[in-house]
């Protein structure tokens, strides 16, 4: 993005005219579109997938009506959600409960900023950027608990506690596991981490030849990022059969939407990380090409990977119950956090030997 | 790998100086291991292996004392290596060692778990002896957070207990607001100097200085101030005192208030004087037409920590509360040896340290057995306990006339020591007045501190008992009153000993 | 380029506003939790404070150890406590006063050093990536009060789960 920018500003005369500052808001401003609209067109897309999966997991057909193969389905949904009525229930916290979905959406949204799809087609190379997406969570975290407080619902604090409970479990493996990364990598950007990739998937950090240690570390991140994301059988949050809806049962129409694009977005980035931090990002076993034609291989290798593992998130939905409160804690205090620190422990003194 | 280049051949010399906290930390994981094994069932057994890691500790420590270390600084100039701070080291261990034997009389930790009991003491042993050799600002701060986490965890140890509860509370509450004032004098003088070596402040910081250093430097002395409780941040030792289960207090009394004042040596030594840095200016403050020196601060802080202390023990009736009034007044003496800050101070001060580590663990064993035999924390109870504890009395005896600073013990000397240096000083400068009413202030103390110390003795010998304890006297008892009564008249007798030991200590920091 | 320290400053404006308002609604809020909330935005806050001096890998930290650590762990203490807590306040006004008195004393000393210091001062650096750096010295100059720290974490670590436990077990 910078680099665009600067090559912007030094080749176009009629930009050198306006203070650069304008320049940059600009600019920034359009990535911030891009991005919002790439999260909004994938959630229509993936909401329909996910519906149409579920149907033919169970033996049926999910939405047919509206348009062939209920193709429209989603579209109809948003345009109801954008129609309903914005209700802020009386006795809420009214600032926590406004607050609390722009909270969740950002967090959701900003990590956007650091992921590349290509060598070159990314908005920043934050020398921080795996560091920084584990931040964000924090932001996530606060506003659902500020969600489940504001709505002075019972159910909705369930949620909000269930899911601040299970953040707090989750983040340590997480973080753990991404260190197991950056353990080979020395480096924290995603660039440097996928470069450390070659293009064959033996070459990857999901391979147990090229490490045993983050092929472990890369089941734990994605079993990790499930209880993130809050999806089966990691879902208590939001159990519809026990809590109604959780943290967001009182909200309704936009703020609803907010709260809905950000859990498919938060999906969407934990696969999207999975598969740069393990699966070897851009690098693939198509040819390889520069410029354009290469962003776009970059492109075409970053979602078939991030869609696979979307896919198996969908897949473990259909297959797999919930788990109870105390078997969430277990499994990540007992089992992931001690599994990771052995792996984090293996691959340094791999790292220090080789 | 450029920068790992010098590290492979200091990092072992560097490592041998710490050895002694070394082994202390072998010895945490130790007995965090052994009470996994055993699950907790056999208590004594972990004592025993606190008792030889503190005793290793020792060990290596009497090692590093008769071979000294090459270099006088350590780990990049983070930590200082000399006799001062080993002898210091030493004092932590012996006072360590005396509270393990004093947990293993006390009923109070017993029903409780001791594998983590033993962890915390010893994590906190371990960041006293790094608090007083650190010579950074960060190891200091980290040094003095360990030891305050473990101090909190230990003093609400017996946690079925309200008032033992109530005084971690206490202690966690003051002891976080005292290390964020502390925390922000740091922060302010990093940003005068730019640099957070202690030393290193000595060349930055210009004799003439301004009134902000001096306002940074007691924000950094709050905190400090509060671990050895000086007055006006002494809120929370009769309360934590008395709650907590007592062989910690008689360890927060004892070998936290002396790692308090190590730490104040650790920075007064430099900025203040020139004892340790030649040529080193002292920082004389510049407020208004007034030179404000260190020692007027330290005249103030002393004469009413040992004032405050004494006048209000005199009203106690818990034994436990009094004695903590009795250690405020203590800290205010050894301020005093602050005010003056020479070497012969320096000396004064660390033999009452080595005295008043006998001393007042010795008292808080007596109360221990008290408590043991009564199950009562007023001294109004211990009527004419003399015909059924004979030696318990005559120990306790020795222990508080000591503790008065009465010729034939060894209190005697620690305070003939202090305020003999405080004369000298007296006799050698222009301002006499003031360095002769510091001492008047002292002995006038001193024999008020006489009444409450004496009343007690009154009630157990003279009054007459309301009725019969029954709970029978054991050898072991004796044995540890002896110890503490046998070094009390050693320090009296024979004191040149250690005295000899202190000069060289103090003689190897002086240039 | 004089836009972007235009930039520089407004962005340092909007963050010490963030950062003052909600420290005062954090202080003088009547119930707990919304201190708590106010809490984050002054967190956050700071890790900007944080991104402006350049100390990119400090600013993140900040961000996951306090608000993602810390003030989770917070709420959620405060989330399982009884709701009556939030009725809780110094109702007692000598109390008040003599914090209040303590307090602005306390402000006007830091204000007074503040703004008479001689303050040691460095040239302003570019952003440049501070990590590499921060983790040598760790391993170098700070290798001994970065291997305490571990020791303390264990202490903080069995010291606490020694006062939660609710069984003592022989």
């Amino acid at each position: 993005m910078r680099e665009l920018i600067e090559y912007l500003l030094t080749h176009v005369p009629l930009l050198t005219k306006v203070p650069s500052i304008f320049v940059y808001a600009v600019f920034i401003l359009i990535g911030a579109g891009v991005v919002l609209g790439y999260i909004s067109v994938m959630v229509i897309i993936w909401v329909y997938l996910e519906r149409k999966v579920a149907g033919h997991i169970q033996a049926r057909y999910g939405p047919m009506r509206v348009g062939p193969h209920g193709i429209l389905q989603t579209i109809a949904d948003a345009i109801k959600l954008f129609m309903k009525e914005d209700i802020i229930i009386p006795t809420s916290h009214k600032v926590l409960f406004i607050i609390a979905p722009f909270l969740v959406f950002f967090g959701a949204f900003a990590p956007f900023v650091v992921l590349p799809y290509s060598e070159s087609l990314y908005l920043s190379k934050m020398n921080v950027g795996v560091f920084y997406l584990l931040a964000l969570t924090a932001f996530e975290v606060i506003g659902i608990i500020m969600a489940g407080w504001g709505s002075n619902n019972k159910w909705a604090l369930y949620g909000g506690m269930r899911h601040a409970a299970q953040m707090i479990c989750y983040e340590l493996p997480m973080g753990i596991s991404v260190l197991t990364v950056v353990v080979f990598t020395g480096s924290l950007t995603l660039h440097g981490i996928t470069n450390a990739q070659g293009w064959l998937p033996w070459q990857w950090f999901i391979s147990p030849l090229k490490s045993p240690f983050t092929f472990i570390a890369g089941f734990v991140f994605y079993i990790a990022g499930l209880a993130a994301t809050k999806r089966v059988p990691f879902d208590l949050p939001e159990a519809e059969s026990e809590l109604v809806a959780g943290y967001h049962a009182e909200y309704s129409g936009m703020r609803f939407a907010f709260f809905f694009l950000a859990e498919y977005t938060a999906m969407y980035l934990v696969c999207a990380v999975t598969s740069l931090l393990f699966l070897g990002g851009w690098n693939g076993p198509l040819p390889r090409a520069q410029g354009w034609l290469g962003n776009l291989l970059g492109l075409i290798n970053v979602l078939s990977k991030t869609y696979f593992l979307l896919f198996v998130m969908l897949w473990l939905r259909w297959t797999l119950p919930r788990l109870r409160i105390d078997q969430l804690l277990s499994t990540s205090l007992k089992y992931l956090l001690p599994i990771s620190l052995g792996a984090l422990l293996g691959a340094a003194i791999q790292s220090a030997i080789f | 790998m450029q920068w790992t280049s010098g590290i492979i051949e200091q990092l072992p010399r560097d490592l041998s100086t710490i050895a002694p906290e070394i082994a202390l930390v072998i010895t945490i994981l130790a007995l965090i291991l052994i009470d996994l094994l055993m699950r907790g069932e056999v208590s004594f057994s972990i004592s025993f292996f606190a008792i030889i890691g503190v005793f290793i500790s020792l060990h290596l420590l009497f090692n590093a004392f008769y071979n000294p270390a090459p270099s006088r600084t350590a780990f990049w100039g983070l930590l200082a290596v000399d006799k001062f701070t080993l002898f210091l080291k030493l004092i932590f261990l012996l006072s360590t060692f005396l509270v393990i034997l004093l947990t293993l009389q006390s009923n109070l930790i017993y029903p409780y778990r001791v594998g983590e009991y033993y962890t915390l003491l010893l994590t906190a042993t371990m960041a006293m002896c790094f608090l007083v050799s650190a010579r950074n600002f960060i190891l200091f701060y980290l040094a003095l957070e360990t030891l305050s986490i473990s101090s909190y965890v230990l003093a609400t140890y017996t946690k079925r207990d309200v008032f033992s509860t109530e005084a971690g509370l206490k202690y966690l509450i003051y002891g976080a607001a005292a290390s964020a004032v502390m925390l922000f004098g740091i922060s302010y003088l990093y940003g005068l100097t730019g640099t957070l070596d202690i030393t290193a402040w000595v060349n930055v910081l210009t004799p003439v200085t301004s009134l902000t250093v001096l306002l940074a430097l007691l924000l950094v002395f709050v905190g400090i101030a509060f671990k050895i409780s000086a007055v006006p941040f002494h809120f929370w030792a009769p309360d934590v005192y008395q709650g907590a289960p007592t062989p910690i207090t008689a360890y927060l009394s004892v070998a936290s208030k002396i790692a308090g004042f190590g730490a104040l040596f650790r920075v007064s030594l430099p900025l203040f004087t020139d004892l340790i840095i030649p040529g080193s200016k002292k920082i004389l403050l510049m407020l208004g037409p007034y030179h404000f020196q260190f020692a007027t601060f330290f005249w103030i802080i002393s004469v009413i920590t040992m004032t405050f202390g004494n006048l209000v023990a005199l009203r106690q009736n818990n034994l436990k509360r009094l004695l903590a009034y009795s250690s405020i007044a203590h800290a205010g003496y050894i301020l005093m040896g602050m005010t003056v800050l020479d070497a012969a101070a320096l000396k004064a001060m660390l033999f009452y340290f080595l005295i008043y580590m006998f001393m007042n663990i010795g008292a808080f064993y007596c109360a221990i057995v008290l408590e043991n035999k009564t199950r009562i924390g007023d001294i109004t109870h211990y009527k004419g306990i003399v015909n059924e504890y004979p030696y318990l009395v005559v120990g306790f005896g020795v222990i508080l006339f000591s503790l008065t600073g009465i010729p034939p013990f060894g209190g005697f000397i620690g305070k003939y020591l202090l305020f003999a240096a405080v004369v000298n000083k007296a006799l050698s400068t222009p301002h006499a007045m003031f360095y002769f009413s510091l001492a008047i202030i002292g002995v006038l103390n001193s024999v008020i501190s006489l009444y409450y110390y004496v009343r007690i003795l009154k009630i157990m010998v003279l009054e007459s008992p309301a009725k019969k304890i029954g709970v029978p006297w054991t050898p072991v008892e004796s044995l540890l009153i002896a110890i503490f009564v046998i070094a009390i008249f050693y320090l009296f007798v024979l004191w040149t000993q250690p005295y000899v030991l202190i000069e060289n200590v103090v003689k190897s920091i002086i240039v | 380029m004089a836009g972007k320290e235009i930039a520089i400053i407004i962005v340092f404006y909007v963050t010490c506003g963030v950062v003052v308002i909600s420290a005062l609604i954090a202080v003088f809020a009547r119930s707990v939790i919304n201190a708590a909330f106010a809490l984050f935005f002054t967190l956050c806050g700071m890790a900007g404070f944080y991104f402006l001096l350049s100390a990119d890998f400090l600013a993140i930290v900040q961000i996951v150890v306090y608000a993602g650590g810390i003030l989770v762990l917070l709420l959620f203490g405060i989330l399982l406590t009884h709701r009556t807590l939030e009725e809780l306040g110094i109702e007692k006004r000598t109390t008040y006063i003599a914090g209040t008195i303590a307090g602005l004393a306390f402000y006007l000393i830091l204000i007074f050093i503040i703004a008479q210091g001689l303050w040691h001062q460095i040239p302003p650096k570019p952003m440049a990536p501070t990590t590499a750096t921060i983790g040598r010295l760790l391993l170098t100059k700070y290798l001994l009060p970065f291997e305490i720290s571990s020791v303390t974490l264990l202490a903080a670590l069995i010291g606490s789960a020694y006062l939660v436990r609710r069984k003592e077990g022989k």
